[in-house]
């Protein structure tokens, strides 16, 4: 007999577009973070972290969005360590939107879309109509602005800090300041890739209901892998 | 005495997981608490693993697949044969950041909204977040102290309905420390069959039943293996929690699913995590032995401190946790927490932090050294004493 449990609509929907199977290869983890993991594993670090993720490498994360966008954000109340940008941008969606409201997404549209189908949430064809707009570091500053202009006063902002030099923050413009949640990734650009580490930086009034559900979905982010990202931050 | 209502007042709003970690934060600032809250080992992971992470240090870590590394996923369903005469093949096992994602996982892929799920209480309340989630309902089955808090088939029964898409177990229970026995077992995989819902068991506690229990994994059960979505992980087995490696075992379809999701949940689990629970896969458990010692001798230690104290509890068949009946304080279970930590700096969580009906109990973790533990109950006993004879004496 097949073995077979009924699955719920989201999750047909999602197996259809099947999973990427195919592990990259990446090198041997730069020596300052093996070099880390060594010394965190003497101290025993192997049990749960504080479930936003260690505070130094929070503070590593504010002193950076800091120093590139000037813009501040509280590394004790706002901020939180991810499995990855992926865990960061799964989280926001899930949190910054109720089942049936959308999301204007202004790059990652692939990566969104799982998230969004497990919300039971779309995109939404206009920015006027989106409860959030997804920008990325990505995109040209002035098709970001232009974006900006065009959603509610009530929508939120997420932008992705990928791979860039870019220097333009939306919360760097004072009507999105605190509305702005920003997530990156801390583990690609390290070498660190496998290991998974990201973050999400939040205003004061998304920072909490992002926190628990991060706190819901995984407890907290590997131990190991933020002491081995934070090596590799320090060293820059 | 006001600082202390201002502060009850409002950690009184919160529920669940979030009272949990508001009396964390709380015990932070009581220096030299001693934390018998969080179910979080405090022994280190065992040399082999820590070694066997070493070792991959010194090579490449490449990016796993989603569902796991394969040599991970193929341990794990061995093991499953290995421990539990269940035959599973690689293709039915997904690695997990944590069991926690795992049950993340499992909801999302089986819960429409609209259908509802059997969920035994109290409970482990990360649950009720992941079932909200996905816009079921869950309907709340009672359990007993008089059992020993094993679930009645028939309080099961009564409670189907066409829309019961699954019942959730959690053997042994967090935070009560009942086993489903396997009379029980049984008989719910009956009704599984004829009234067609999936069993979600959730085992992470499944090494540590303590005799003469044993523990039962439902999917072992003759039929029931292509109904049962099985839970588990390393964090607690082999005092893994900070690594975040969780599994789960399931018909094929169900993992590709769960697989699916997790692409966006979290990607795949960090590779370095899944080579050092590759080796405590791959061990002969040697080290579970060992920490089963070490958790009987706490074990007794805190009984004994809990009957001194005057406090009932029913002797915990499995698991980590004393669920202890605390009326005689005449406090509900969150004043009592409160006070606990404030007078005798002592954190253990409130019942209601597992269910909303659960005020005079608490719940008290066994995860510290015996030193430490005979600490904490010297420090308990004169406080509970204390209000105890108030009580006493206001009747
Ligand atoms: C019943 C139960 N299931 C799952 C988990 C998740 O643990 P982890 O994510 O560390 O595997 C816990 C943790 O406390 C638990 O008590």
């Amino acid at each position: 007999m097949d073995l077979a449990v009924p699955l719920a609509k989201r999750a047909r929907t999602l197996v259809t577009r099947g999973y990427p199977d195919t592990p990259n290869t990446s090198d041997r983890a730069p020596e300052v973070a093996v070099m880390a993991t060594l010394k965190a594993l003497a101290r025993g670090e192997t049990h749960y972290t504080d479930r936003p993720g260690i505070l130094p490498l929070r503070e590593q994360v504010t002193r950076l969005l800091n120093k590139r966008f000037g813009v501040t954000v509280d590394p004790k109340a706002n901020t939180v360590i991810t499995c990855g940008v992926t865990e960061a941008r799964f989280v926001a969606v899930q949190e910054l939107l109720a089942p049936g409201e959308t999301l204007y997404a202004g790059a990652e549209l692939e990566q969104l879309f799982g998230a969004l189908t497990v919300r039971g949430s779309e995109f939404a064809e206009t920015p006027e109509e989106a409860r959030v707009l997804y920008l990325s570091s990505r995109m040209d500053e002035g098709d970001q602005r232009r974006l900006l202009g065009h959603i509610s006063d009530t929508a939120t902002v997420v932008f992705e800090l990928n791979q860039t030099t870019n220097t333009f923050h939306p919360a760097q413009l004072e009507a999105f300041q605190n509305r702005t949640v920003t997530i990156g990734d801390l583990a690609t650009e390290s070498g660190l890739e496998s290991w998974r580490v990201g973050f999400l930086a939040a205003p004061p009034a998304s920072a909490a209901g992002l926190r628990d559900f991060k706190q819901a979905l995984t407890i907290c982010t590997t131990n190991l892998s933020q002491w081995a990202a934070l090596a590799v931050l320090e060293e820059r | 005495m006001n600082e202390v209502l201002n502060t009850l007042a409002a950690i009184q709003q919160l529920e669940g997981a979030k009272l949990r970690y508001a009396l964390m934060d709380l015990a932070k600032e009581v220096p030299d608490a001693i934390a018998l809250g969080r179910g979080d080992p405090d022994l280190d992971t065992p040399a082999f693993i820590v070694q066997a992470a070493r070792e991959a240090l010194t090579g490449p870590l490449p990016v796993a697949p989603v569902a796991g590394l394969p040599e991970l996923r193929e341990a794990v369903a061995a093991n499953a044969l290995r421990d539990h005469g269940l035959e599973q093949g690689s293709e039915n096992a997904l690695i997990t950041t944590g069991g926690q994602e795992g049950l993340f996982l499992v909801m999302s892929t089986l819960l429409e909204p609209g259908d509802e799920i059997l969920v035994p209480d109290p409970r482990y309340t990360s649950y009720d977040q992941a079932i909200q989630h996905t816009g079921a309902t869950s309907v709340s089955v009672p359990t007993y102290a008089e059992d020993g808090f094993d679930l009645r088939p028939e309080e099961v029964e009564k409670r189907l309905t066409p829309n019961t898409k699954a019942l959730l177990l959690v053997t042994p229970s967090n935070p009560t420390g009942g086993v489903i026995t396997q009379a029980t077992a049984e008989r719910l995989a009956e009704l599984a069959s004829k009234h067609n819902f999936v069993i979600i068991s959730d085992e992470i506690y499944g090494k540590f039943v303590w005799e003469p229990h044993t523990h039962v994994s439902v999917a072992s059960l003759p039929g029931m293996r292509e109904r049962t979505v099985t839970l588990s992980g390393f964090s607690k087995a082999y005092a893994m929690t900070g690594w975040r490696v969780g599994y789960i075992l399931a018909p094929e379809n169900a993992v590709r699913a769960m697989a699916a999701i997790k692409t966006h949940t979290t990607g795949p689990v960090a590779t370095l995590s899944q080579r050092a629970a590759l080796a405590a896969a791959h061990g002969d458990d040697a080290c579970v032995r060992e920490f089963r010692h070490i958790y009987a001798e706490r074990r007794a230690l805190v009984a004994q401190g809990l009957s001194h104290m005057g406090l009932g509890y029913s002797d915990p068949r499995g698991g980590f946790f004393f669920w202890a009946d605390a009326s005689s304080t005449g406090l509900r279970a969150l004043e009592l927490s409160y006070l606990l930590l404030k007078e005798a700096r002592v954190l253990v969580f409130p019942g209601t932090a597992f269910g909303e009906s659960w005020s005079d109990y608490l719940r008290i973790t066994t995860l510290q050294p015996t030193e430490v533990l005979q600490e904490a109950v010297s420090r308990m006993t004169p406080v509970v004493e204390r209000y105890a004879r108030e009580a006493a004496a206001r009747h």
